[in-house]
């Protein structure tokens, strides 16, 4: 249980560290669009969680990719 | 009215125009009467015009930053009103700014029918965030911090961005309707920190859906419903009911007015469009709309205007429209090349101006020269109903109590030798206490 808490409060701690990390050069619109699942009630959380999740595994694997072609 | 549509335009306007939402729209008069034009002559206007639709025409064009909160509000409500109603239909509002409404008299009208498109699954309001800036933050400065919001509108033509308007807020705002997710997160969320770029289609594939617009609208049209001002009082807000000179010279005043709203060709109403400055509580516009196809009651004091407005639209009153304006400090041109937003002069030409108990105001309280006031008004060519008040006068005195008199130029004989330079006077009535005088002036030429 306590392995399970832990693993999920990391999780958590290393998606809003990757989530409040800047970008630049991107449209300031789509804060805008991501609000709008958060303001769309209950089903629309869902929506921007499975969306963050589905960033932070984008992020992952781009990173994973640059790391193999400095590798080689 | 006209309106030319590309081919883009033309597809999503052959779709939404069949309709109920829109076709009820145009019944029930919250939306322009619009059709399109048979055999159009296709303007050159630099883009490919598929075709051209024809609007009824509206009055007089104003612009957000010169309306009342409750006007903001009426056309807040009516966007909110407007894009359920869409969504609905499987239609969605692809914009929501304050420029797509207009108001007819008292009555908010939507212009643009081409900001409705067909819906699209998955789609999100692209117009959420322009709702927010241009309505949701301009009335929440004004309903919680009790700050005119007009200047800032006049400011910036996208309105109050949403890391300006978080600034702005103090503990307990955050803890009122909306603040926390329509301005706090809003704000937080716009600082580019995503490393996705294509969020839309992410949102989609995520299963964003229509009833989450339309819950979001739904809250929204709570917030804005929830929102009011009501100040108790303001410098003008009860000078009609109070001030001595307009309890005693009311009545030969009205009369006067109506005398010259009569001359033309009464009971035709021939009179196309009265301005009247300084309106305070409307009771010369109130007169002028019995004789008149439009009247603008101009005032600077903004709960005057307001509760104008608000006893307007509780009568739905189609002739008179109220707005906020100070001559002293104008709404210029806007927008690109000063031509998108032009200035009042640009869209509205009087033919009948009311200046009444103004002019001392303008010269002693504003600064400005008696001579240049009295050119701008001979410049409307309109006919004039015009008071004069006196140095003598109670009033003006007062004006002078606390400053150097530097206004040697507003005199009685200046005034004369001005009035004759730029105008014919047809009728001229002293009033009660002797100080004040009305004119019926026709310009020269």
């Amino acid at each position: 249980m306590t392995l399970v808490v832990s693993t999920t409060f990391s999780k958590t701690s290393l998606f809003m560290n990757f989530y409040l990390t800047p970008i630049a050069y991107l449209d300031p619109g789509t804060g805008s669009m991501l609000l709008q699942a958060i303001v769309g009630g209950s089903a629309g959380l869902f929506v921007f969680v499975r969306h963050l999740w589905r960033s932070f595994r984008y992020a992952e694997q781009t990173k994973a990719g640059d790391t193999t072609q400095e590798t080689n | 009215m006209f309106r030319a549509l590309g081919y883009g335009g033309l597809q999503d306007w052959e779709t939404v125009s069949k309709k109920s939402f829109l076709q009820t729209g145009m019944q029930t008069g919250f939306i322009v009467q619009t059709e399109t034009v048979a055999t159009p002559t296709l303007p050159n206007i630099g883009f490919d015009c598929a075709a051209v639709l024809q609007h009824t025409a509206i009055p007089i064009i104003t612009w957000p930053f010169d309306w009342s909160f409750n006007m903001l509000r009426a056309a807040a409500l009516l966007t909110l009103d407007l894009l359920e109603q869409a969504l609905e239909d499987n239609a969605i509002l692809k914009d929501a700014t304050p420029y797509n409404v207009q108001f007819v008299g008292s009555c908010p009208v939507f212009i643009d029918t081409s900001s409705f498109v067909p819906f699209q699954p998955g789609q999100i309001w692209a117009g959420y965030r322009q709702f927010c800036q241009m309505f949701l933050y301009p009335l929440m400065l004004q309903c919680w911090k009790n700050v005119d919001f007009q200047p800032w509108l006049r400011g910036s033509l996208e309105g109050i961005a949403p890391q300006d308007f978080s600034s702005l807020l103090g503990l307990r705002d955050f803890f009122r309707r909306g603040a926390f997710s329509h301005v706090w997160l809003h704000a937080r969320l716009q600082t580019p920190r995503m490393i996705q770029p294509k969020v839309a289609d992410s949102m989609k594939s995520s299963g964003f859906s229509r009833f989450m617009i339309v819950n979001n609208v739904r809250g929204l049209r709570r917030i804005v419903e929830g929102l009011s001002w009501k100040p108790r009082t303001s410098a003008w807000s009860d000078y009609d009911n109070t001030a001595e000179p307009v309890q005693r010279d009311a009545a030969a005043k009205e009369k006067f007015v109506e005398d010259v709203c009569q001359s033309k060709f009464w009971p035709l109403k021939t009179w196309k469009t009265v301005w009247d400055l300084g309106c305070n509580q409307g009771r010369y516009s109130r007169l002028a709309a019995k004789y008149a196809e439009t009247v603008l009651a101009i005032d600077s004091d903004h709960l005057t205007v307001d509760r104008l407005f608000v006893a307007l639209n509780a009568e739905r009153n189609r002739t008179i429209i109220p707005l906020v304006g100070n001559l002293a400090d104008p709404s210029p041109s806007l927008g690109w090349r000063l031509q998108e937003r032009r200035s009042l002069e640009h869209r509205s030409k009087p033919d009948l101006v009311f200046c009444l108990a103004l002019i001392h105001h303008l010269v002693i309280g504003c600064n400005l020269l008696l001579a240049d006031v009295i050119d701008w008004l001979a410049s409307l060519k309109a006919t004039v109903v015009f008071e004069y008040v006196d140095r003598a006068d109670v009033q003006v005195q007062q004006l002078l109590s606390n400053r150097e008199d530097v206004f040697s130029d507003y005199n009685g004989e200046a005034f004369r030798a001005h009035i004759n330079r730029a105008f014919v006077v047809v009728r001229e009535q002293s009033l009660l206490g002797g100080t004040r005088t009305l004119l019926w002036l026709q310009p020269k030429d």
